[in-house]
């Protein structure tokens, strides 16, 4: 095969894998529509979902968070305050920290706390025969299986970003009252933040959090159904699910970062 | 909407060596009615059959087709088919566990995905057969950390659990003590007087001692061939 062909391949390929994405995403988002998809079963493993990506992420998130505040939001506040442009603390901790950095952490370690296992998970089910259980069951495995992922990590993705945002700026905050820099006044720190957040603010925080999550999450769970029979597959599986999902975490960040501004 | 004459029919079924090492077999064609059993000694060697993934319509044959309660799997939507498999319980041959969720979890999961039962009653159901298989309760944990041979019997009771019309039992005997088999076969027994199709898959004299040829239709496979034991059709 000449270069060029090879090149086309590849390019085909990665196309229709990125088709058969966007097809299970959109497939699951039509199922979540519908009441009868949601019966205990998958409310409860919805619940799990959420309690493993969301709530046990948390505690390391919180941690991350309050490093980004002091070190981002502590020097806006020191070299604004320095070269007498206070006013413009607002609009660059809304832009880089709600706009930027906050969607973009959160996904990392969601990726790579969550979606790892994800795979690993699916991956192992399916060579172990599990899904077949499942079906033999008449249990869809896009039911029981994909729908509660794809969505407990969307809202978990987002709800953590939340999370982070506040303690960050919270970490910020305090920290720059401690080395005497910054507004001293809380009030006076929340609504200069808050009075620069617009609509286009909010909905590239929306974009950034849900879309990367789902798509993430689709990314894993396909991955990790894609291996055969061999348990050697699975960390192969884990290892594409990771690289695949940062690749479209940043594509969806760019994309989504270009259209806030236009 | 009349009511099918067989719960499962299988009409010149081909099916090739799967790929998960179950044997091959060849022009398959058979009908079961409610209440009969049917018994398949297995060779040595050959032990898997694709015949109850082709039963549940998870294995695509060759050639030929499989209607199940009168509805053929290939022209059943992905919805009803799924809503068929739930009124089928099996015993597989090889790992039957959700590794991640507990053996409870694991045995009512059907039920409590396909119907509105309250838990409780599902449970309760679930420790009677329990108790009737010999346990003293549903064995506690994951999969992973009961023992094989109380795990063999757990499967049991998830086949039996919520008046499935159809059972399958693949090897359901294996790895499990002599002295409970006669539990099993009362068990079937009792599912065949209200009207289940049984399809039992073993390889051991013992089951074909204790099933009465009532209702019973027994096989046996020669190669990728299914062969009808003369005196049990006699029998019937």
């Amino acid at each position: 095969m000449t270069y060029i062909g090879h090149i086309g391949k590849t390019t085909l390929a990665r196309w229709r894998s990125n088709v058969r994405l966007f097809a299970v995403v959109w497939a699951v988002l039509q199922l979540a529509a519908r009441p009868r998809y949601w019966p205990r079963t998958v409310r409860a493993v919805f619940a799990r979902q959420i309690l493993f990506t969301g709530v046990e992420a948390l505690k390391f998130v919180s941690l991350v968070a309050l490093i980004t505040g002091v070190s981002v939001v502590v020097q806006a506040q020191l070299w604004l305050g320095k070269t007498g442009q206070t006013a413009l603390l607002g609009p660059i901790l809304v832009m880089v920290i709600i706009r930027e950095v906050a969607p973009l952490l959160v996904n990392f370690i969601v990726i790579g706390r969550s979606g790892t296992a994800m795979a690993t998970e699916l991956a192992n089910m399916k060579v172990t025969g599990e899904i077949l259980v499942l079906e033999a069951q008449g249990l869809d495995p896009l039911v029981y299986l994909a729908m509660p992922r794809m969505l407990g990590m969307a809202i978990s993705v987002f709800c953590l970003t939340i999370a982070f945002i506040v303690v960050s700026f919270t970490s910020g905050y305090i920290c720059g009252i401690l080395m005497g820099v910054g507004v001293n006044d809380p009030l006076l720190f929340v609504d200069s933040i808050l009075k620069d957040v617009h609509l286009p603010d909010v909905c590239s925080l929306l974009a950034k959090t849900l879309i990367p999550g789902m798509l993430t999450s689709v990314i894993c769970i396909l991955e990790g159904l894609s291996v055969r029979r061999a348990i050697t597959e699975v960390p192969q599986a884990a290892t594409r699910a990771v690289v695949r999902s940062i690749a479209i975490l940043f594509i969806v960040s760019v994309i989504v970062s270009i259209l806030s501004y236009v | 909407m009349t009511t099918p004459t067989f719960s499962l029919e299988f009409k010149g079924v081909t099916l090739h060596a799967g790929a998960f090492g179950q044997a091959a077999m060849r022009n398959v064609s058979f009908q079961l009615g409610p209440g009969e059993l049917m018994l398949i000694q297995v060779e040595p060697g050959n032990e898997q059959l694709p015949l109850a993934d082709a039963a549940e319509g998870l294995a695509e044959p060759n050639e030929g087709g499989v209607a199940f309660l009168g509805e053929r799997w290939s022209a059943a939507t992905p919805d009803r088919q799924l809503g068929l498999r739930a009124r089928i319980g099996r015993v597989f041959d090889g790992p039957g566990w959700i590794s991640n969720l507990d053996v409870l979890e694991n045995l009512t999961l059907s039920q409590r995905h396909h119907t509105s039962r309250p838990v409780p009653d599902i449970i309760a159901e679930a420790q009677n057969l329990a108790r009737s298989f010999g346990l003293t309760e549903v064995p506690a944990g994951r999969p992973a950390v009961v023992l094989r041979r109380d795990l063999r019997r757990a499967e049991w009771i998830r086949a039996f659990l919520g008046q499935p019309a159809l059972i399958l039992l693949e090897r359901p005997t294996f790895g499990v003590a002599v002295e409970h088999v006669p539990l099993l076969i009362r068990a079937v027994e009792e599912v065949q007087t209200r009207g289940a199709a049984v399809i039992l898959t073993h390889d051991e004299s013992v089951i074909a001692r204790e099933v009465s040829t009532q209702n019973c239709l027994r096989f046996r496979m020669r190669g990728d061939t299914m062969m009808a034991d003369k005196a049990s059709l006699a029998a019937n």
